[in-house]
């Protein structure tokens, strides 16, 4: 009877949110009119996925082989061009390695999320190859390190002091992105990645100017995202000391001429150090006995400061900002609605089963909170044990952990020259050769 | 030889008119990008203004020509606005795209030429003065990182500042999950994770509406193979539907001298354990119970911890999710005609059991009754004033408030499931109910045959038969399944294969359709499509819209009276005698 | 010298195991993890059902006209003469003069079919995904018109800057095996 009075009623009495009723049923034709099929282009195929992830095997053991085998900073270089052509411009950037940690994370604390066997490959392939080779990643197929290591046109030296404060931040990074990943709130190096929007020429302008900053800074500082931001970087740091074919400067043995010390833009030299004096032996060791004792307290201190700011933490969290929003609103302490509570209410789903979700969101992020402040002191913590700690190195070095590979100090190395043929010419190199 | 330059280290190699190219056109390079990126920055400001969705200035144009239609000049007006901004909407991306090329250009050009200046004038290494004392440069990094690690400590604190006016105490508060000794009171299931599940009869809501994120195949075919995942046979039978929690799918058997709780893997059906319950004591002597029921009707309910069993003889058992038995008890033999039916269900740590038993109400053997999930106690009992019934409860939040829904002739009663306190009753049902109450729109709706389709609308006091009811519908009413809704739709199925649509909110018929099957699993909605599952096992899957589509149908070969399951991509069905896993 | 070699070796046996160790560790974590699903893992897509058209789908997405546009489902439409789609709520009159046209880029054409059947047709390179016409649809017609991101645009990002600001969790990610969401039987892949 209420079908009788036909569409006009139906137009006033149905909701909006109704989608896909028949309110007009498709008609018949008389004149055999073709009805055009909705065109549904296909993502790009998985063969290609498959492609990118041999690409950059081929290209990391390439990287290895020039970088170790060939020791050609022009070689090294060419890889570089094109690891920024087709991973940074031609693939826009995504997946990069970087940004798989979060799928990592994602694919550990949510078992409904499936870890693309791509994005696994990605993550794990440059960790694989920094384990025998070094930071091969980083010198010549990472395209965000390349970017970078294209435009630096006067590196300035760094004092070491401010190099070691500055290299924690990838590790409360790294912290935060696990955080932020693990509670399933938000990709944070995704979102604040500087480059992705260079590589694709558009963006919100927050990226652009970001990306515009970074390319600038990168110009008169060796690749300032890799040493101080780059939270992929700190999983490398851990597993590049125990690279089986290590970059060394020296092709030879070190005969201490201090040519490459100023070699390395990105402050990965060690020099050696001196010989030390029997009558400092004991110095430091009450420090030392201090900073192991404080450490358990930054940890405990960290992690209680995690818990308590929590709260806030979770408010990175969509639905917890909307039940925090549909609480206020719905208690008349705010007027109006927002997109996302009009969009809530329009659904129907009880509130209660939102301020449930949302609680029990802010108990995960206690505990990732708590996590992550402890993370928090034991960096710090570690940092201040490892600064306390003197190791003996007799000769010049690449510091195993920090060296991007880039191939850059061979050259300033006599005994390349010598490996390689080139003989010097005196006359224009007086003061090298009056130094040896 | 090249000029010495000030540092006093001399540059090699090079000609000096080469330098000053590569200089010059860095230089020009530079002031290149600098100019376009300009332009690109000046188009972008001026473009943001004008985004042609609403720009305000066509939103007046139209209101006026609202209030004076016939403005020829008006209109005019408009369709030249209308042209303006979308060709400088279009005419600004393709600047922005071709100035971008350029700007690119021109940096690869300026870096290039740099690097080939700066080539030019490489300088030979020259060390100056001894390095630094490692010492001293730890000493200086120790300060600096202790500054840094005190604010970064101070801004976590800064974090957690000010979190008193945070409404998340509010509101944790009135859902129950408080903090207590700055604990979670248990580590409960979340509700993404129950929804994502099939914990209990009829689903995560136990209204037969799968979860938005399940997509199972529209097509399969038992007999041929296509598209099962696997079949594996079920020891003991049993007319109790799959329940699945993440990896799990869990089943009940029983016949009058033996009772087991099944799990099997999702994965491969591999049966992972099977468990004997209650093999003595009370309900030793098995109860008569129909056939059509058998002796484990009633579907298992689990929290993600522990899956719960109830069967005909009363016994009730608690299980972990990996077999080990945590509690057992016998709530009594009911007094059943056909056998008991109805299904446990979870509310919080609550166990809830609608145990009507007795031919009359007068009888006074029925009973509502939460366990806790833990330890198995009684936490309370409420007495109802039904004879036996068929139906299962249903747990419906509302407003901050939870209500169980309970079925029977010929009272709907809801309880507190806090204390089990009744808050309102509505009289509409009559005869042996077995359909289970739904919850949809805001509504909750009760049939069995005999009686109307009522909805009702919850939260009220005392007996609402006369206040309550939003409406009540009386054709294709079933005696065996449940109604099940997408929130704007209500369809119900009979017995003999009618399907009856209403629409929710005003309870008018939208159509009706026979598929003259025999049918006692209940309908499910997923997404947009509504699943009937036939006794022959043949799925039959409407469209969910207002007029009669039939999508497909898709053949077990084998006959089903349980309801099934469908989590993620697959679909659960328990035949006759074994359990399927169906999949792409 | 002979100790310093000695200890040299003695690290770099060390070392063997710690790369042992670490290799196990980095392929065990990740086969722990169980990569699996299609090759290409998932891409994102738009769940019509939860869709507000709040517009955001224009203005969020990282590529300049967004991914996201609308596509037509036919065998839903009700070919209607006065489409909500493609009108104002209000046309002054039912032609495809701008004042009467909802899509702010006339990306909709209208073809008469027959009496009193009209076809409407997005024009794709011309849609900016805004949602109007959908909305329009979704309101007062079948639904036929839904947004839906286009993946021969879409980079597909690790994490989509639509999905981020979309206010009604309508961002999902579904196999690349079957990237779209259309609603109907017969549009759906």
């Amino acid at each position: 009877m209420r079908r009788s009075l036909g569409p006009a009623l139906a137009l006033l009495a149905l909701p909006a949110a109704a989608l896909g009723e028949e309110r007009f049923p498709p008609p018949e034709f008389s004149t055999g009119y073709q009805m055009p099929a909705p065109t549904t282009p296909p993502p790009r195929a998985g063969t290609l996925a498959v492609l990118d992830v041999v690409l950059l095997a081929v290209a990391l053991s390439l990287a290895a082989y020039l970088v170790l085998k060939r020791r050609s900073r022009n070689g090294v270089f060419a890889l570089m061009l094109f690891s920024l052509a087709y991973f940074g411009f031609y693939r826009n950037g995504c997946v990069c390695p970087i940004g798989a940690i979060q799928n990592v994370v994602v694919a550990a604390t949510d078992r409904s999320y499936a870890l693309p066997a791509v994005v696994a490959a990605f993550f794990a392939l440059p960790l694989l190859f920094a384990l025998f080779f070094g930071r091969v990643f980083c010198a010549a197929v990472c395209p965000m390190g390349a970017v970078q290591d294209v435009v630096l046109a006067r590196p300035a030296r760094i004092p070491p002091w401010l190099e070691h404060a500055l290299g924690l931040l990838p590790y409360l990074y790294l912290g935060a992105a696990v955080l932020f990943a693990a509670t399933g709130s938000a990709f944070v190096i995704c979102n604040y990645d500087p480059f992705v929007s260079f590589f694709r020429m558009s963006g919100t302008v927050k990226l652009l100017s970001l990306g515009a900053a970074f390319l600038l800074l990168s110009m008169f500082v060796g690749r300032p995202y890799c040493r101080f931001v780059c939270p992929y970087g700190v999983l490398l740091r851990w597993v590049a000391p125990w690279a089986r074919w290590p970059v060394t400067i020296t092709p030879d043995t070190c005969t201490q001429c201090r040519l490459c010390e100023e070699s390395c833009p990105f402050g990965a030299i060690r020099v050696p150090t001196p010989e030390p004096d029997p009558a400092l032996r004991h110095e430091g060791r009450g420090r030392l006995a201090v900073l192991l004792l404080l450490l358990p307290v930054l940890v405990a201190a960290g992690g209680w400061l995690g818990a308590h700011g929590s709260g806030r933490l979770a408010r990175a969290h969509a639905r917890v900002q909307l039940a925090d929003r549909v609480w206020i609103e719905e208690q008349g302490k705010v007027r109006g609605t927002t997109d996302a509570s009009e969009a809530f209410r329009k659904h129907g789903h009880p509130t209660e089963e939102l301020y449930r979700e949302a609680a029990e969101l802010r108990f995960r992020f206690r505990d990732a909170g708590r996590l992550f402040g402890a993370w928090v002191g034991l960096v710090f913590g570690l940092k201040l044990i490892l600064l306390s700690i003197r190791r003996r190195r007799d000769n010049y070095e690449a510091d195993r952990a920090a060296c991007l590979a880039c191939a850059r100090c061979y050259r300033s190395c006599p005994q390349e020259h010598a490996r390689l043929g080139l003989v010097i010419d005196e006359t224009e190199v007086p003061d090298a050769v009056d130094q040896r | 030889m090249p000029s010495t330059n000030g540092s006093g280290r001399p540059p090699v190699g090079g000609s000096e008119a080469a330098y000053r190219a590569c200089v010059h056109i860095a230089v020009f390079a530079a002031l290149f990008s600098l100019v376009v990126c300009g332009l690109l920055v000046a188009n972008w400001l001026q473009g943001r203004a004008r985004f042609p969705v609403d720009p305000p200035a066509m939103v007046a144009l139209k209101a006026q020509l609202a209030k004076r239609p016939a403005d020829e000049a008006l209109k005019a007006r408009i369709r030249r606005l209308d042209r303006e901004i979308r060709e400088e909407y279009f005419g600004r991306k393709a600047f922005a795209e071709g100035g971008s090329l350029l700007l690119l250009a021109g940096v690869v050009v300026f870096v290039a030429a740099l690097k080939g200046a700066k080539r030019l004038r490489r300088r030979l290494p020259k060390p100056g003065d001894p390095p630094e004392d490692p010492r001293r440069i730890a000493a200086r990094a120790r300060v600096v990182v202790a500054t840094l690690g005190v604010v970064a400590l101070a801004g976590l604190f800064s974090l957690g500042a000010g979190a008193g006016r945070d409404p998340a105490r509010e509101y944790a508060r009135a859902v129950g999950l408080e903090e207590r000794a700055g604990r979670p009171r248990r580590r409960a299931a979340s509700a993404r994770e129950l929804a994502r599940n099939w914990p209990q009869f009829r689903g995560p809501g136990g209204s037969g509406l799968a979860a938005p994120s399940a997509r199972p195949p529209e097509h399969w075919d038992g007999t041929k193979g296509t598209n099962i995942r696997w079949k594996v046979p079920v020891p003991l039978p049993g007319e109790n539907s799959p329940v699945v929690w993440n990896d799990r799918v869990f089943l009940s058997g029983a016949d009058e001298k033996q009772r087991e709780v099944y799990c099997f893997a999702a994965a491969d059906g591999k049966l992972l354990w099977r468990q004997p319950v209650g093999t003595g004591g009370a309900g030793a002597t098995p109860p008569n119970v129909s056939s059509d029921t058998g002796y484990a009707a009633p579907t298992l309910a689990t929290d993600g911890e522990r899956v719960f069993a109830l069967f005909a003889t009363g016994h009730l058992a608690c299980f972990t999710l990996d077999g080990k038995l945590g509690w057992l008890r016998n709530l009594g033999v009911p007094d059943n005609m056909y056998g008991h039916a109805s299904s446990p269900v979870l509310h919080e740590n609550r166990l809830i059991i609608q145990y009507d038993q007795g031919l009359s109400a007068e009888d006074g053997k029925s009973a509502l009754l939460a366990l806790d999930t833990a330890t198995g106690q009684t936490i309370w009992e409420t007495k109802r004033p039904v004879p036996n019934s068929w139906s299962t409860p249903l747990v419906v939040s509302s407003g901050g408030t939870a209500e169980i829904i309970t079925c029977a002739n010929p009272w709907v009663i809801a309880y507190d499931p806090k204390t089990g306190a009744e808050k309102w009753r509505v009289e509409c049902l009559s005869g042996d109910v077995a359909p289970t109450p739904i919850a949809a729109g805001g509504l909750v709706l009760a049939c069995n045959i005999g009686a109307p389709l009522t909805a009702i609308r919850p939260g009220g006091q005392g007996d609402v038969t006369q206040s309550a009811i939003a409406w009540s519908a009386t054709d294709g009413i079933p005696d065996v399944t449940s109604p099940a809704s997408n929130g704007e739709l209500v369809w119900l199925v009979t017995t003999d294969g009618l399907v009856t649509c209403y629409d929710l909110k005003s309870g008018a018929k939208v159509w009706e359709h026979s598929l003259e099957r025999m049918f006692w699993a209940s309908p499910t909605v997923v997404g947009d499509r509504l699943y009937l599952l036939d006794n022959e096992g043949m799925m039959h899957i409407l469209a969910t819209g207002r007029t009669f589509r039939q999508l497909g149908t898709a053949p077990l070969g084998e006959s089903v009276n349980a309801s099934p399951a469908f989590v993620g991509d697959r679909v659960y069905i328990r035949g006759k005698e074994n359990l399927y896993c169906i999949g792409r | 010298m002979a100790d310093n070699s000695e200890r040299m070796s003695r690290r770099e046996f060390l070392a063997g195991k710690v790369r042992l160790a670490g290799a196990l560790a980095v392929c065990g974590g990740v086969a722990l993890l169980r990569p699996r699903g299609a090759i290409a893992g998932t891409v994102w897509q738009i769940d019509p059902n939860k869709c507000t058209q709040c517009g955001k789908c224009a203005t969020e997405c990282v590529l300049g006209p967004s991914a996201v546009k609308c596509v037509h489902v036919h065998a839903m439409c009700g070919h209607c003469e006065l489409c909500f789609g493609f009108f104002e709520a209000q046309p002054n009159a039912l032609t495809t003069a701008a004042e009467n046209q909802r899509c702010p880029t006339g990306a909709i054409k209208r073809r008469f079919i027959e009496d009193p059947y009209f076809e409407y047709v997005i024009d794709e390179p011309l849609c900016i995904g805004c949602g109007k016409c959908v909305e329009g649809c979704g309101t007062f017609g079948n639904g036929s018109l839904q947004l839906q991101v286009r993946h021969d645009r879409c980079e597909n990002c690790n994490q989509c800057a639509i999905a981020d600001a979309c206010p009604s969790d309508a961002f999902v990610r579904v196999p690349a095996t079957r990237p779209y969401l259309l609603k109907s039987a017969e549009g759906e892949q």
